[in-house]
């Protein structure tokens, strides 16, 4: 199963559905509705015939033994209307089974070859985290609801059948005054969604200041200042505003909804009075009116609810194949999901010219003008202000982002013409949000590259964690993170280190290290500085830091500002220019005087 | 801290909650309750109103009722249909849209209320966070929770006693058929929870793993890192492997709980169809009406119905929701924090003798054996590795917690005895977990004093002197893009912070620095202003940078939660020890020739 870049409606949940499990999707379908139609108008039949054989059998005009068949019949049909379910409901659950293999796997794919500007995106990435919650029950919700107004549609038409069958002008009135009755509930079954959003935002607000006064997060600054009262006020106030705003929508579906039951009730009560008449004539029998009179009335119990919950799952159905529309045209990386090549190319020169860049929805250029080449073996150091767009650089210079203006060249060919499995081969990057996988320590670092193993133990003592893997349960097997029972919570020093040995066993020609020892204590940074060279021998190096005693380890530092190179050169060049990188670096030297 | 977990019994549970919900809205729950049995009455009433059109209708088909009898009953049954209908919507709307919201209201105030007692301490002990989590959710489960023994006692209680009361008069053995209804019912119910319990066991650690591979592929923190070394493959297999299985379990358990159920539906049957034999025989010796068999028969389905509805939807409801009630309960029991009333006097300064500290759940000390004095208008810094227990020492010191054991004197008044307002009325600080607060910009200055009178002047002085610049940012702007307002870079952020500690009045403060990057002249800024903010009070500094401690009169060094020296900059400087190789291992970065 795959995600087609189509715009998708509510009903194509049962096409989705159908699609995924045919045979037993069939039987869902069928089950449910052979089983109202047994609840509404066999047992109706079945009614009639009883007590119009015990009527007879009572006055005498008919043999005792005659009403065993009809017995019988009520028996059964009473015994189809339990059973039914049972088999209905394990129909279903396959159905969903069989569902979340596939739609699972096709949702993960289709997200995970996502351009990468949708990730970062506050809107798209709200559209991705909506249709990825729980696509199997949205859809299954879906599915449900057109069973269910199938089954309605199902128990009404049966029944009014019956009621042909029987006496054929009354059923034309009851038709000629239910029709639009039951149009008009229909219509009124629907939930007003536009009021319920006005509401959230005082769900949001309340549940902001709740979390003010019961969050971790603050709990220092909370003692210390002692604020409970006054803002347990403003959550007072927001929370009754919201709840006063919100009985008033509450008020109208309820009204909406119980006006439409009503209005069934009124469709059962005519349709009833209108078959006295025929009864009384003898055009009828009393069975029969029992009957049809009990399947309708039991039929209107559930309807009002039945109705407004299925149709409500329609809609919102609707809303989230529209979203799922929205989420299958998002842009893809092309070979996304590919591995990196086995070999890396050799990198001669990586070249910016005049680039500029802005992310998605903002119309600030983070990088105006930018240009720098680098030659390959030789160690970069990019410093700057918060905010000058270094991080941006790596995630262009990785491919993560395509849509600059101006080149980025590698040996002297547009980036964007690199197949994306070459330039995953291309680079190796410890980022600043480095990524902690709760999985193996082996597995953790042995990512760094996914064609061969057994350089991860070696990487590990390089990177000092040899100290921790004496300590742990299995050594280099030992699952990381709180996924597994077994796993072990290791501290965020430790993760970084993980990090960065993952990038050691990695091929790539360049490294990109972004603030990779924020999380280190000065004597483990001061260490790392050390080997530093070691490490990253006959690599290119794109070092990232505040941290400016690091600029040492670089044969060439570049400082970024305004989205433009404003300085660049060596440590001497650049503190005899006196410049940004000098205000700095004085900045930071003089604790050490 | 060992996790004595008191078990709570269902009665117990029960009594304990019902005062409470009664309290959170005394008359909601009155008329919850008369609309409930009114509800239930209708309902038996329909039936009853049911077999007298009925036996109308036979008798007008064997002509000895008149059209016009026939039509009373009917609107005899319009109107307790009707009748029922909005008073089944009055219930609903006045249960979920009016009780609901007000009583949640009410008990989210009490966890408000409730948190502020609760030792700080409790914050960093993950299970606490977690059972509060929990006492969150159990908030509206608490009011959904009494609703449903509400609506057991008062609306299905009603219902049963009316029908049982007429079946007993229809004909006393037919008392039976309620029993027969609740036996199958609460078997089924029983053996369900009995199945899903089981594999809600098994599967939970599985699907935690299947969950957290899909996120290792499509969660923002991995997405990233996990494309660009292509180990998308890698989760993939993972991820599909572990669904596999999941599903499998899901399959074998549901597939058990059809079988079951269909066992279940016979029983139900069997017991159904003995209720229609009872009432045949009835009816065939006369004792009954063909009219009231119709009625009855027809109302059997909803006895039965009723009834699975009671058991099956609203015991599981109550067994599904019980744990979060629990949860909300164990929260209100939880001892609390006090301590007598006093006031401070910084003219002594802040004093701790052997003091030692253990986070609740840890075996090791934190803080061990720490003695220090701090005189009036002293300024304290506290340098160390990360986890080397300045934090803590910081919060045992301001008496945020208790030490476990020794003594924290504050402004000579013991923090183990004093209440937390006393000891906290003379202090204030800027954290390094400094809060952006989602209100205005005077509210995220006077948060940290509103007692005090808010006096724009005051708040614009304390804005200007943390170096806050304005820009076009008013004081009764809204500080969060979520709520319609503007956001501030990070460097804008702290400086509201730091404005905040100083709005705040005091006698002792506390600067604790924020490890996150922040470039080096913002940085350098920074301790300037901490510096000046310290002038003349008794201050505690605590820096991850240890060239910035120089700052201070004296410096404490503190390694795995002890003090290891005490002595200015110079003195530290001049002797081996801790500081000296933290300060070269930093300072060696920067010397260059």
């Amino acid at each position: 199963m795959t995600l087609k870049e189509k715009k998708y409606r509510s009903v194509d949940t049962l096409r989705f559905a159908l699609e995924a499990s045919p045979f037993w999707m069939v039987l869902h379908i069928i089950l449910p509705i052979t089983q109202s139609m047994i609840q509404t108008a066999v047992t109706a039949v079945a009614t009639a015939n009883f007590v119009d054989t015990a009527t007879f059998i009572l006055k005498s005009q008919r043999p005792y033994e005659d009403i065993y068949p009809a017995l019988f019949l009520v028996l059964i049909t009473l015994g189809l209307a339990n059973t039914i379910g049972a088999a209905s409901g394990l129909a279903a659950s396959k159905v969903r089974i069989r569902f979340q293999r596939k739609i699972k796997p096709a949702m993960v794919k289709t997200l995970a070859a996502l351009d990468y500007k949708h990730i970062e995106s506050e809107k798209s990435w709200e559209l991705i985290s909506r249709v990825s919650r729980d696509p199997v029950k949205s859809m299954m919700d879906g599915a449900g609801a057109w069973i269910q107004f199938a089954q309605i549609t199902v128990s009404v038409v049966s029944v009014f059948a019956l009621i042909i069958s029987q006496v054929w002008w009354a059923a034309l009135v009851i038709f000629g005054f239910s029709v639009p009755m039951f149009a008009v509930s229909m219509r009124a079954g629907k939930k007003n969604y536009q009021a319920e959003r006005d509401t959230e935002k005082f769900n949001r607000r309340t549940e902001y200041l709740g979390e003010v006064l019961t969050g971790r997060e603050n709990v220092e600054e909370r003692t210390l200042f002692g604020y409970n009262d006054a803002v347990n006020h403003m959550w007072q106030e927001q929370y009754e505003a919201g709840r006063k705003l919100q009985i008033r929508v509450m008020a109208q579906n309820f009204m909406l909804s119980k006006g439409a039951s009503m209005l069934l009730a009124l469709i059962a009560l005519l349709a009833a009075l209108t078959l006295i008449g025929p009864v009384v004539n003898g055009q009828m029998s009393a069975g029969m009116f029992m009957g049809i009179v009990s399947a309708i009335f039991g039929m209107i119990q559930k309807l009002g609810f039945q109705m407004a919950q299925s149709l409500q799952n329609m809609t919102r159905a609707g809303e989230y194949m529209k979203d799922l529309s929205e989420f299958a045209a998002l842009s893809k990386a092309k070979e996304a999901l590919t591995e990196p090549d086995r070999e890396p190319i050799q990198i001669d020169t990586m070249e910016f010219r005049r680039v500029r860049f802005h992310y998605p929805g903002s119309d600030e250029y983070i990088l105006d003008g930018l240009s720098f080449r680098l030659e390959a073996g030789r160690h970069y150091a990019f410093v700057g202000k918060n905010g000058a767009g270094k991080t941006t650089i790596t995630k262009l210079l990785t491919g993560l982002y395509t849509e600059y203006e101006g080149e980025i060249l590698v040996n002297g060919r547009e980036l964007r013409e690199y197949p994306l499995s070459m330039i995953k081969a291309m680079f190796s990057v410890v980022y600043q949000d480095f990524a902690k996988y709760y999985i193996g320590m082996r597995e953790n670092i042995g990512l760094g590259d996914v064609h061969s193993t057994g350089k991860e133990r070696e990487a590990a003592r390089l990177t000092g964690l040899d100290e921790l893997l004496a300590g742990l349960p299995d050594g280099i097997d030992t699952p990381l993170g709180k996924i597994l029972k077994v796993g072990q919570d290791i501290s965020g020093g430790q993760w970084q280190r993980v990090a960065i040995a993952r990038s050691l066993v990695s091929r790539a020609p360049v490294r990109i290290l972004d603030e990779p020892t924020s999380a280190l204590d000065p004597i483990s940074e001061s260490r790392l500085y050390h080997d530093f060279e070691k490490l990253m021998e006959g690599r290119t190096t794109i070092f990232v830091s505040h941290r400016l005693g690091s600029t040492r380890l670089a044969d060439e530092i570049l400082v970024i500002d305004g989205g433009k190179i404003a300085e660049r050169g060596s440590h001497e060049e650049l503190m005899a220019a006196n410049g940004q990188y000098a205000e700095m670096f004085e900045a930071q030297r003089e604790w050490y005087q | 801290m060992s996790r004595e977990k008191t078990k709570y019994h269902l009665l117990k549970v029960i009594v304990r909650i019902i005062p409470i919900q009664i309290r959170s809205a005394p008359w909601n729950c009155l008329l919850e309750n008369c609309l409930g049995v009114m509800h239930g009455l209708m309902f038996a009433l329909s039936v009853m109103v049911t077999q007298r059109l009925f036996d109308a209708i036979s008798d007008g088909a064997a002509g000895r009722a008149s059209y016009r009898e026939c039509v009373i009953q009917l609107v005899l049954l319009a109107v307790v249909t009707f009748g029922q209908q909005i008073i089944n919507g009055v219930q609903n709307f006045h249960g979920i849209g009016v009780l609901l919201p007000k009583s949640a209201g009410r008990l989210t105030e009490l966890i408000h209320r409730k948190i502020r007692k609760i030792d700080p301490v409790r914050f960093e002990d993950t299970a606490f966070l977690d059972d509060l989590n929990k006492a969150k959710e159990g908030i509206k489960a608490i009011t959904m929770f009494c609703m449903l023994i509400f609506v057991c006692v008062s609306f299905y209680g009603v219902y049963f006693i009316a029908v049982g009361i007429y079946l007993f008069r229809l004909k006393p053995v037919l008392l039976l058929t309620l029993l027969l209804a609740f036996v199958p019912a609460m078997l089924a119910q029983t053996i369900h929870v009995r199945i899903f319990a089981s594999l809600e066991e098994e599967s939970a650690p599985l699907r935690r793993e299947h969950d957290y591979y899909q996120k290792a592929i499509c969660d923002r923190e991995y997405f990233k890192e996990t494309r660009l070394l292509g180990a998308f493959g890698f989760f993939y297999r993972l991820f599909e492997n572990t669904m596999k299985v999941l599903t499998g379990k899901i399959w074998r358990a549901e597939r058990k709980a059809a079988l079951l159920r269909l066992l279940m539906d016979f029983t139900t049957f069997a017991g159904m169809a003995g209720s229609a034999y009872m009432l045949f025989t009835a009816t065939m010796s006369g004792e009954i009406t063909v009219g009231m068999f119709a009625a009855v028969f027809a109302a059997l389905t909803q006895i039965f119905a009723m009834m699975q509805e009671v058991v099956v939807r609203q015991m599981g409801n109550m067994n599904r929701d019980v744990g979060k009630v629990v949860n909300f309960i164990r929260l209100l029991d939880m001892p609390e924090r006090d301590g007598m009333e006093g006031e401070i006097d910084f003219t002594k300064g802040i004093t701790a003798e052997n003091v030692s500290f253990r986070y609740p759940g840890r075996n090791a000390f934190s803080v061990k054996n720490v003695s220090l004095h701090i005189a009036e208008g002293e300024t304290i810094a506290i340098v160390g590795e990360n986890g080397a227990g300045k934090s803590t020492l910081v919060r045992l010191l301001t008496g945020i917690y208790r030490p476990t054991e020794g003594m924290v004197l504050v402004g000579g008044l013991d923090t183990g005895s004093y209440s937390v307002s006393s000891i906290m009325r003379g202090i204030s600080g800027v954290f390094q977990r400094y809060q952006r607060y989602k209100m205005t910009l005077k509210d995220n200055v006077t948060i940290s004093d509103y007692t005090a009178q808010a006096d724009s002047g005051r708040i614009r002085s304390v804005l200007t002197e943390a170096g806050f610049e304005k820009g076009n940012v008013g004081l009764e702007d809204m500080l969060s893009p979520e709520f319609d307002g503007t956001d501030l870079s990070g460097g804008q952020w702290q400086r509201v912070a730091i404005a905040r500690g100083l709005y705040r009045a005091n006698g002792f403060i506390i600067l604790d620095e924020p490890t996150s990057a922040i470039d080096p002249v913002e940085e350098t800024r920074i301790y300037r202003q901490f510096a000046r903010l310290a002038e003349g009070k008794c201050a505690l500094v605590v820096t991850h940078r240890i060239g910035s401690a120089r700052l201070a009169d004296r410096i404490v060094v503190m390694d795995g939660g002890r003090i290891v020296d005490i002595g200015t900059h110079e003195e530290l400087i001049a002797r081996p020890g801790q500081y000296a190789r933290m300060w070269e291992a930093q300072a060696q970065w920067y010397e260059r020739g």
